[in-house]
């Protein structure tokens, strides 16, 4: 196999792989978009929260004899009880105001959470240690690092899982019921602020399982990663339809490749401008996003 | 009568400076199908959506099997046995016939969240008796060739029967019609109508229908209660209410003046 070929995969696969973790975040922006219509501007804050949390208790985790990666499950319960909790303290109040309202307060929540971790922990960043030990994976001429085989196909399941989730079960329907409706769904019995609850808890703690993949990939973290991560992920979002979750996880898959594919083959300080130039060609080629209005399911 | 089902007294709501709705009783009976009409505006809605938890009475009790409603949440009084269609229909658009029928199981199922995600427990026995049922249900309004049609694709006349069906699938007792017919054609109404009625005796359910096209009710309610300006005008067999002076000036638009003053 050509080495040129080689390489291209290669940087396919880091593409995918990102690509991977801003999808999972995107599934909590269109997921809390399609059912209060608000673009929760603190998700990727959240995402930052969620790593704190599974660095400060790995010492914890081995220190009663658990593997390492068991912060996953730390940081989901620590990020799904924070979207609760701001959605009932920030957002829920304002429910019945106008959105611009809610937009300001949840740009305010992410300054808070931003500035709030930089007095507790200051802004140096702190490194992520491995986490994760997994064999790389060879294919003929073409090695595979572990973690990202590992990322990809925990995404892959998650996005499957959660499809699967909203398509199929009683919570699902609430919440695609609550998203269309809120008023006729609360009529016919389903609580409206309960479904609301358990659907930041379920994006926030996707951006979790986000966090700690990240960490994985780009080993340091400080009080300021969520706001690039966040803003590309949200770009995923609106590329693939914002309130739709197969575009979400179309979008994130797109933004990771492109940045990928521009920092290999035209320049690595040119890809956050590439991406933030989808945004502004989706917003004035095709402002519903890839899946439009009328396809696919909302939440 | 027997014991009534649903029992509401001296209702009324204010809207600032608006009395919307004065003084209102009413008293549903197991089994019976009482009308409530009254020209446009008249508040028929506005009673609909205190007897639905939507909004919160200013005065008056609500009882429904001599239990106080009042102060529920919408998701309470369905829980309670109160559910309603809608004026303009407000079915889930983009989810399926079948699963708009399944979302009103939802306050009666009860396998959790973690049972959700991993989809054991009760999760599958739950979901497969729901489904029987949602179809039994489809199928005694007529639609259940259309389950997995998305509800957004229906001819009109079907979506209001989902709705019907919908309504019933919260298992409720007292089932509240928001002018059922609007917008159908006389045979369309005729079969809706006779649906109603079959659905009533097949379930032992009382209906409140509302509606303002006197000849459909006239036909069909045991009993009308007349309402304009939000207070009761008339009560009584549909005969009696149809011929009484103040039914007729309300229909009619006569007594402008005296309504004006009581403005």
């Amino acid at each position: 196999m050509p080495q040129e070929l080689i390489v291209f995969i290669k940087h396919l696969i880091n593409g995918v792989q990102v690509g991977s973790i801003y999808a999972l975040v995107a599934l909590g922006y269109t997921m809390v978009y399609g059912i209060v219509k608000l673009i929760n501007f603190a998700h990727g804050d959240f995402i930052m929260v969620g790593a704190y949390a599974a660095l400060f208790s790995i010492p914890v985790l081995t220190g009663i004899g658990l593997p390492a990666w068991f912060c996953v499950f730390v940081a989901v319960a620590a990020c799904a009880l924070l979207g609760v909790v701001t959605e009932k303290v920030a957002y829920k109040p304002l429910r019945n105001s106008p959105r611009i309202s809610a937009l300001i307060t949840a740009i305010a929540v992410s300054l808070l959470l931003q500035n709030l971790f930089m007095v507790c922990f200051t802004s140096s960043p702190r490194p992520f240690p491995e986490i994760f030990h997994v064999p790389d994976l060879r294919l003929g001429s073409i090695q595979i690092n572990g973690v990202a085989v590992l990322t990809i196909v925990l995404s892959a399941v998650l996005m499957i899982a959660l499809q699967l989730f909203v398509q199929k079960t009683k919570l699902g329907r609430a919440m695609r019921a609550v998203s269309e409706d809120s008023e006729a769904a609360s009529l016919m019995g389903i609580s409206v602020n309960r479904t609301i609850s358990m659907t930041f808890a379920i994006g926030s703690g996707l951006a979790a399982v986000a966090s700690v993949m990240y960490g994985s990939v780009y080993p340091l973290i400080d009080p300021y990663m969520g706001s690039m991560l966040g803003l590309k992920a949200f770009i995923a979002a609106v590329l693939g339809g914002i309130g739709i979750i197969p575009g979400a996880m179309l979008g994130g898959l797109v933004i990771g490749l492109v940045e990928s594919l521009t920092k290999a083959y035209i320049n690595t300080q040119l890809a956050d401008a590439v991406v933030f130039g989808i945004l502004i060609l989706v917003l004035i080629i095709k402002p519903e996003g890839i899946f439009g209005k009328n396809i696919g399911e909302k939440v | 009568m027997t014991k009534p089902i649903l029992k509401v007294e001296n209702l009324g709501i204010r809207f600032g400076g608006l009395q919307a709705v004065d003084n209102f009783h009413l008293e549903i009976g197991k089994n019976e199908l009482v009308g409530l009409i009254g020209p446009n505006g008249a508040g028929k809605t506005t009673v609909f959506n205190m007897l639905t938890g939507v909004y919160q009475p200013t005065e008056g009790t609500i009882e429904l099997e001599g239990v106080k409603m009042n102060g529920k949440k919408p998701h309470q009084m369905v829980e309670a046995g109160i559910s309603r269609t809608f004026q303009n229909i407000r079915l889930f658009k983009k989810m399926t016939v079948l699963d708009n029928v399944k979302a009103a199981f939802n306050h009666k199922m009860h396998y959790n969240l973690f049972e959700s995600m991993f989809r054991c427990g009760s999760y599958w026995k739950e979901e497969a008796e729901v489904t029987v049922q949602a179809h039994e249900l489809l199928q005694s309004v007529g639609l259940d060739e259309y389950a997995d049609q998305l509800a957004e694709n229906l001819p009109y006349g079907q979506q209001r029967k989902l709705e019907i069906a919908r309504a019933l699938g919260t298992g409720c007792k007292v089932l509240l019609l928001d002018e059922p017919a609007a917008g159908m054609n006389p045979t369309e109404t005729a079969e809706l109508m006779n649906t109603i009625f079959r659905l009533r005796e097949e379930k032992g359910l009382s209906i409140l229908l509302i509606e303002h096209d006197m000849s459909l009710v006239m036909g069909l309610c045991e009993r009308l209660v007349a309402i304009d300006y939000g207070r009761i005008i008339a009560e009584g067999t549909p005969y009696e209410v149809a011929n009484n002076p103040k039914v007729i000036a309300a229909y009619l638009g006569a007594e402008e003046e005296q309504n004006a003053e009581s403005k």
